[in-house]
């Protein structure tokens, strides 16, 4: 149980601000590309032997260079949904030729039971690079989010902290990928993020209301998935999905009753 | 005293395409310098030279050290999905408000009145004004502003080239604008330079109406001059 909530813990911790980022960034869509192309990673990993954060360096490395080389004729989005495509596909056919090696459930759906020690390890020195990326850049990133021009004619070093921020997210989704699972991992990451948008006045409250959001759905999610023997993933986004139609309720209900009063 | 800007022959090419060709002028210090060209001639990629932004293909581009450049670009795609108010926007471009001139550029941004609205939820006047005034009140010795006014009503836009001039007058600030309106080009600017790739010409605005080579050079670019300082599109 300790792993678990630790786990839990620090996932929220890790993924809520990237979220953030993600949806500022409006990155979804390169978000749930890198996820599952990722899947690609975890069959990789089942076949070679190899640990499944190596196996992930491979895969994305091989997306992000795909990407970069289609992008200039197909635009971003449709070479990411390629990429995605094509990633997805070759996971599917390689798990079918290699049925005994490869269990392509595993790495889509993910197990918060397969945590250990080493991933708290993991974690939590990825929280400590998303914790000094963030110290460190925040106001660079909001410029750059601004206007990247304006960013750049004061010195922010905009590639460089996009190129960063791609690489930690990257790292992020991998390390969780055998927790989380590929299909759902973009939705723990910015469901949070979205939570937060609706009552958020400044970019730093947004990232503490969906640290505190994320926190709250990772417990749930690590609670029911413990006693019910459900799945963690499915259980996170289950809870953060009632919480943000709850509080768009309580927002609208609180926008009529502001009318009446009048 | 020496220009905060030269350049010296510098060319640009975008793979085989020749965007800027051949440009050589000087920006002076205290005056305001503005460029004039049709869509596509070159304005934006010469500010962002400037700006060490682009890179030349050839020739020399000097300016003058440790200068604090502001920048307002032509395009505010503010694209994005951050939760942010007019307060924060000013806070993040000018992070130490400085100088006489705070509280009119307060005023002609309306900010007292926008200052806990969010950003999303302005008219693109109101967001153009606020970040012209973020940029000047973080007080640079050299600004460059891509179109300045076109989200802005007259008025707005009158009162605008008082607070540059006035600023420029008492902070010494150089500016370099990008804009398509003639008409206060004319009336604001020290020097004009009209662009069409190639510098077609450069001069002090009153030499509009006399001179035949800028009037050329207007036409060349897509506006004509009919009289003392009425400048027209075609």
């Amino acid at each position: 149980m300790f792993i678990i909530i630790s786990v839990s813990i620090l996932i929220g911790f890790i993924f809520a601000p990237l979220g953030c980022l993600v949806l500022w960034k409006r990155y979804v869509y390169f978000g749930d590309g890198l996820a599952h192309a990722s899947m690609f990673a975890g069959i990789l990993s089942g076949m070679l032997g190899l640990p499944v954060f190596y196996s992930g360096l491979l895969s994305s490395s091989l997306f992000a260079f795909t990407i970069f080389k289609l992008r200039n004729n197909s635009g971003n989005s449709a070479a990411i949904g390629l990429t995605t495509s094509i990633m997805i596909s070759l996971s599917l056919v390689l798990a079918y030729s290699y049925p005994g090696q490869v269990n392509v459930t595993k790495y889509l759906v993910g197990d918060i039971i397969s945590a250990s020690m080493e991933d708290i390890k993991l974690l939590f020195f990825i929280l400590i690079a998303v914790s000094i990326f963030f110290l460190s850049a925040y106001k660079g990133l909001v410029l750059m989010i601004l206007s990247k021009d304006i960013a750049e004619s004061r010195g922010v070093q905009v590639k460089f902290l996009e190129l960063t921020f791609l690489a930690v997210l990257t790292f992020a989704v991998l390390s969780t990928i055998k927790i989380v699972g590929a299909l759902l991992v973009t939705s723990v990451i910015v469901i949070p993020a979205m939570i937060a948008r609706i009552i958020a006045k400044s970019p730093v409250s947004m990232i503490g209301f969906a640290i505190l959001f994320s926190l709250m759905m990772n417990f749930i999610g690590a609670i029911s998935s413990f006693y019910f023997d459900l799945p963690f993933a499915a259980s996170i986004i289950l809870s953060g999905g009632f919480i943000y139609f709850l509080l768009l309720l309580i927002i609208h209900f609180k926008k009529l009753s502001g009318k009446t009063s009048h | 005293m020496s220009p905060v800007v030269e350049f010296c022959s510098v060319s640009k090419c975008f793979g085989s395409k020749l965007l800027v060709d051949n440009v050589s002028f000087k920006l002076n210090p205290r005056e305001i310098t503005t460029l004039i060209g049709q869509n596509g001639a070159g304005k934006t990629t010469i500010a962002k030279m400037i700006l060490g932004l682009e890179k030349s293909t050839q020739g020399q581009i000097k300016v003058k050290d440790n200068m604090k450049i502001g920048y307002a670009p032509q395009k505010l795609d503010f694209n994005f999905n951050m939760p942010l108010n007019a307060g924060s926007l000013i806070d993040i471009l000018a992070p130490s408000r400085i100088g006489k001139e705070v509280s009119e550029l307060i005023n002609f941004a309306d900010f007292d009145n926008i200052r806990k609205v969010d950003i999303s939820e302005l008219s693109g006047g109101q967001l153009q004004k606020l970040v012209l005034a973020g940029t000047l009140m973080n007080q640079p010795d050299l600004v460059i502003l891509d179109e300045p006014t076109q989200y802005l009503d007259v008025t707005s836009q009158q009162e605008f080239y008082r607070l540059l001039k006035q600023i420029k007058e008492t902070t010494g600030l150089t500016v370099f604008l990008i804009s398509h309106d003639l008409f206060t080009v004319m009336k604001n600017s020290d020097q004009v330079i009209c662009i069409n790739g190639h510098v077609c010409c450069i001069g002090k605005p009153n030499e509009a109406s006399n001179n035949l080579d800028f009037k050329n050079a207007l036409s060349e670019i897509g506006f004509y001059v009919h009289s003392h300082d009425h400048v027209h599109n075609h």
